[in-house]
């Protein structure tokens, strides 16, 4: 965990989620007559096309599920001699 | 085609993962730079030197750099960019934090987690949180990565770059070092460790992660959490192994009580051997496990570390 005192303004991530806000009907009613001002990304000078094109999709190696042992003891023993990591 | 490689530090000194980033360099191909930042780096930046295909060790030696704090480094890097063609870290919480900050300030698009080079500009990614492997092809003029270093083999130690140090970049960040909070143990890192052994939910609760420690101490072992043992906070968050957390491929990984939810598998799938100890046998790790043992783990792990 870290920490660190930021001089505004500062933007922040919480991991934990906020209560939703939920609008009243009345309230959505009233937004309908707000005027809507349409504007695309050129009028701000921002460019939005993609440099990273997505040239395929694989999947992934499968991994084969194995067996289930029995006991700690056949456990120890399969890990010494089949797969040989202890 | 030049390449830049930040170096990771580990407690001032170099971290086994930039031998990994450096093979993924290799992979791209071109001369290869390694940039070390902190603060009393010499040992780091002469352990870099020593690493195959390095072209020239770059140290930034500065106290602002000390605690790896993103603002300092992407300030650093934004300047040093201009010389490259590629920029990569490891996909470790510096690398991480760092460089999305790098690419959005020269306004490129990253490449996260990449785990396999095509060509210069081409290169595998996960998506989906493993379930699918994707191939992307950047046509930025600097391409940014960070790499995930399971999935490249460390380059040897045969090499002798210069090393020479780069002035130190204006730091106008707004942010400063106040304290970090470490869970403090003598055990493995948990991205290096050779053998891994996570505990779950039904570890019951954090005092019984005492159990694992045993083991883990006849195994030289890491200690790692699935996400549901670390929400509940049995443990601390930088134990957590999964798709927001570690990302680990050790020799042997041992899932203790843990069911093997799709976002934790993310994060383990690609280990050697996996054994899975549950309760219950219908628990989805079993699908991946080499070896699964089906019963209680209170009376199995105090076997098990008899036994060893």
């Amino acid at each position: 965990m870290r920490s660190w005192p930021k001089r505004l303004p500062t933007c922040s991530l919480a991991l934990t989620s906020n209560e939703p806000r939920y609008a009243k009907l009345p309230d959505i009613m009233k937004a309908k007559k707000k005027p809507l001002d349409v504007k695309t990304p050129t009028d701000y000078g921002v460019e939005v096309a993609s440099k990273v094109t997505l040239l395929k999709v694989q999947s992934p190696a499968e991994r084969k599920g194995g067996i289930k042992v029995a006991s700690v003891d056949e456990l120890i023993d399969k890990l010494k001699n089949e797969a040989k990591v202890l | 085609m030049s390449i830049l490689v930040l170096a990771d530090l580990h407690e001032g000194q170099l971290a086994g993962a930039t031998a990994h980033v450096v093979a993924a360099a290799q992979a791209i191909g071109g001369d290869i730079d390694v940039l070390v930042a902190g603060e009393g780096v010499q040992a780091a930046a002469d352990a870099a030197a020593k690493l195959d295909g390095v072209r020239k060790v770059r140290v930034a030696d500065n106290a602002v750099y000390a605690h790896q704090l993103a603002e300092p480094m992407a300030a650093r890097l934004v300047e040093l960019a201009g010389d490259y063609t590629h920029v990569l870290a490891s996909a470790s919480t510096p690398g991480k934090n760092v460089l999305p900050r790098l690419a959005a300030m020269k306004d490129v698009s990253q490449l996260s987690d990449v785990i396999g080079v095509e060509s210069a500009d081409t290169f595998l990614r996960p998506i989906y949180a493993g379930n699918a492997i994707a191939t992307v092809k950047s046509d930025d003029a600097l391409t940014v990565i960070t790499v995930r270093t399971t999935a490249f083999d460390a380059v040897g130690q045969g090499g002798s770059a210069a090393v020479e140090a780069v002035a130190f970049a204006a730091d106008n960040s707004q942010s400063s070092f106040v304290k970090e909070e470490l869970a403090q143990s003598d055990r493995p890192e948990l991205g290096g460790a050779k053998v891994v052994i996570s505990g779950g939910r039904g570890m019951g609760n954090g005092e019984n992660f005492k159990l694992l420690d045993g083991i883990a101490d006849k195994l030289g072992a890491a200690i790692g959490a699935s996400r549901a043992a670390v929400d509940a906070g049995f443990v601390p968050n930088d134990m957590q192994v999964g798709q927001t957390g570690k990302i680990v491929a050790p020799e042997l990984y041992i899932a203790v009580g843990i069911s093997g939810a799709i976002q934790h598998l993310a994060g383990m799938k690609d280990s050697k051997v996996i054994v899975a100890i549950n309760k219950d046998d219908e628990a989805p790790i079993f699908q991946v496990a080499d070896y699964g043992l089906v019963g209680d783990l209170f009376e199995i792990l105090p076997e098990l570390e008899s036994k060893l």
